[in-house]
């Protein structure tokens, strides 16, 4: 096969990749090749709902417990909880966790609901090449995830080959939002009457 | 701000207790009024450091000064949220050969060094810089594997172009020793898909929904490098290859289903690039593979076979000079299935750590058909069982021990690899 048929054979491929007017940016659990900002993940999550940030403090001994929920290393002891609001009702709560890949930083949004389960998984921003950004199928099987044994790629979440790196800091930081979720959001004792 | 009112009332007497006895109360209450400004002041502190580290945190997520948010202040300066293009990454692998009736060897197989750097959004460089066995005073070299640009469109379609790694079968990708059970490669991902197979090339690449897709069109195999064993030596590995002849090659991957994968390739191109005086033929090469794999829980099996075929063989054994059975084969086909389990995921399972035996059968005829007039070697038809137990204690590194017992055509043996991965 000569050099031009071959590239010829690919045109079709090329053209649509010159006059495709598909977005750069991700949208749902889709694979995010580009950044997200903190506010348009936010708009994306809530839409119509007032967004009000609390920022937690925490306690030595809070931070030890959510260690000890997560089963993995909590090192932050400042928490921005995003918290969305429909009417008074608080309908989720967003956090934003930050972890290391290979060389660079991912950040990824999970967004926690009344049942301290996870809503919604988001990819901002994931600087090493594409070949280790798992597919959004996979992402989306965080989606209902509480904070037990089944979070875990040993368990409930399946691996992929390729991006294990990836799949362990995500999994990881999974627990982590749902351990910290669990500390600053207590549930409120009930009243005997 | 109930708990501030009740800090503040907290205060109140211990304040009064200090004031001098003469202090009105008009005083007490200036005193109060001032030290609720102050804590007012402190928590507006407060709150900007807040924002400030989270800015260090998330960088170019967070807006820039002056479009602050929920009421929160402006930063002080964003210049931290500024990330370096520059991505690093390896992996490696050693492996000690115990030979029945062989002589032993013990290798550094590769040493390998990722580097890439992330222009900006759309346009990304990533390469692989490898170092087999050891030393190039020795049996050693030193390659590009893969050097390419990516343009990155949208998540549907981008396109890549240099010496990329052919997108066929399980192995030629992904090579990492820990993305593998064994400690060898499977045979057919050597000799049919010859991995590692990198050539020049362009081409596009993306997912529509489940179906992850690439098309590549690349420099042709020299088919004048083909041998009996495979088709490994017609890789022209992106150095001054000869480009007379272009190949096709496409791939597509259904991932579904969290933790299967389902897929397959084609390469289709000529190999004789232009050497008619050399009295090659066109020469022409198809390729074709099937592939899956399964990972849930502890589980992890896989499968894969290829058949490949080659044209104008008569010619190509003429010039190069093969008689009897040392023919290139016209046919080429292999499968092989592994599979292993994590003993751990049902012991520890909160264990990073993996403990996991594991078997593999392969079955593979590189002269499946030669031409007439020649035949075909047994030792180049023949079958693999594998079987050994690899430890990972983190994700980064994997220990392997097994032992490979080949029907004829290979020296049955032990080896113990260790691999590494960052």
């Amino acid at each position: 096969m000569s050099p031009i048929l071959a590239v010829k054979a690919l045109l079709p491929l090329l053209s649509l990749l010159v006059f495709s007017t598909g977005s750069i940016h991700a949208s749902g659990t889709d694979k995010a090749l580009n950044s997200l900002t903190r506010d348009e993940a936010l708009q994306l999550a809530f839409p119509g709902c007032r967004i009000e940030k609390v920022t937690h403090y925490l306690k030595k001994e809070q931070r030890k417990l959510a260690e000890e929920l997560a089963k993995v290393k909590v090192e932050r002891r400042v928490v921005h909880a995003y918290r969305a609001m429909r009417k008074d009702e608080v309908v989720g709560t967003a956090y934003f966790d930050v972890h290391k890949v290979r060389t660079h930083k991912q950040v990824v949004m999970f967004v926690v609901d009344k049942a301290r389960s996870l809503r919604r998984i988001e990819l901002l921003t994931f600087a090493e090449p594409v070949e280790y950004i798992p597919s959004g199928k996979w992402y989306r099987q965080f989606i209902g995830k509480k904070l037990n044994d089944q979070l875990s790629l040993k368990r409930g979440i399946r691996g992929v080959t390729g991006a294990t790196l990836t799949a362990r800091a995500t999994t990881q930081a999974a627990r982590r939002v749902l351990a910290l979720h669990a500390v600053v959001e207590k549930p409120k004792p009930v009243t005997r009457l | 701000m109930i708990s501030c009112f009740r800090a503040l009332v907290s205060v109140v007497p211990v304040v009064a207790a200090l004031l001098p006895s003469g202090l009105s109360a008009q005083d007490t209450l200036q005193r109060l009024e001032k030290l609720e400004r102050e804590n007012e002041e402190l928590r507006r502190r407060l709150d900007i450091l807040a924002e400030e580290q989270e800015r260090l945190e998330l960088g170019d997520l967070v807006p820039p000064v002056g479009e602050g948010q929920y009421g929160l202040g402006p930063a002080a300066s964003k210049v931290y949220s500024i990330q370096s293009g520059l991505s690093i990454g390896g992996y490696g692998e050693a492996i000690y050969r115990n030979f029945a009736g062989g002589t032993d060897e013990f290798d550094f197989l590769r040493a390998v060094l990722y580097f890439g750097y992330k222009f900006n959004e759309h346009w990304v460089f990533n390469s692989e810089l490898e170092f087999e066995h050891a030393s190039t005073s020795g049996a050693g070299s030193a390659s590009v594997e893969f050097a390419y640009i990516d343009y990155l469109r949208s998540d549907e379609i981008s396109a890549r172009v240099g010496l990329v790694l052919v997108p066929m079968g399980l192995v030629n990708e992904l090579h990492e020793p820990s993305t593998y059970l064994c400690a060898n490669r499977p045979e057919t991902e050597l000799r049919i898909l010859p991995t590692t197979w990198r050539e020049n090339g362009i081409g596009t690449f993306g997912e529509l929904g489940d179906i992850s897709y690439c098309a590549y069109a690349v420099n042709g195999f020299d088919g004048k490098d083909f041998q009996a064993t495979g088709l490994r030596g017609g890789r022209q590995k992106g150095s001054e290859a000869l480009a007379e002849d272009f190949a096709l090659v496409v791939r597509a991957d259904w991932t579904g289903k969290p933790g299967l994968l389902a897929g397959g390739s084609a390469y289709m191109g000529d190999a004789g690039q232009g050497q008619s005086s050399l009295g090659l033929g066109d020469t022409p090469v198809s390729i074709y593979e099937l592939h899956a794999e399964w990972k849930a829980g502890g589980i992890w099996l896989r499968g894969l076979g290829a058949m490949a075929r080659v044209g104008d063989v008569s010619q190509l054994n003429t010039s190069n000079g093969f008689t009897g059975d040392e023919s290139v084969g016209e046919e080429l086909h292999g499968f092989y299935f592994e599979g292993g389990y994590d003993v751990l995921s049902l012991l520890v399972p909160d264990s990073e750590a993996s403990l996991s035996p594991y078997v593999r059968f392969e079955s593979i005829d590189t002269q499946a058909e030669v031409p007439a007039g020649f035949a075909s070697d047994p030792a180049n038809d023949f079958d693999v069982l594998t079987f050994g137990i690899q430890y990972q204690p983190i994700t980064e590194l994997v220990f392997k021990i097994d032992y490979a017992d080949y029907d004829r055509g290979g020296l049955d043996g032990l080896s113990l690899a260790v691999g590494y991965v960052f």
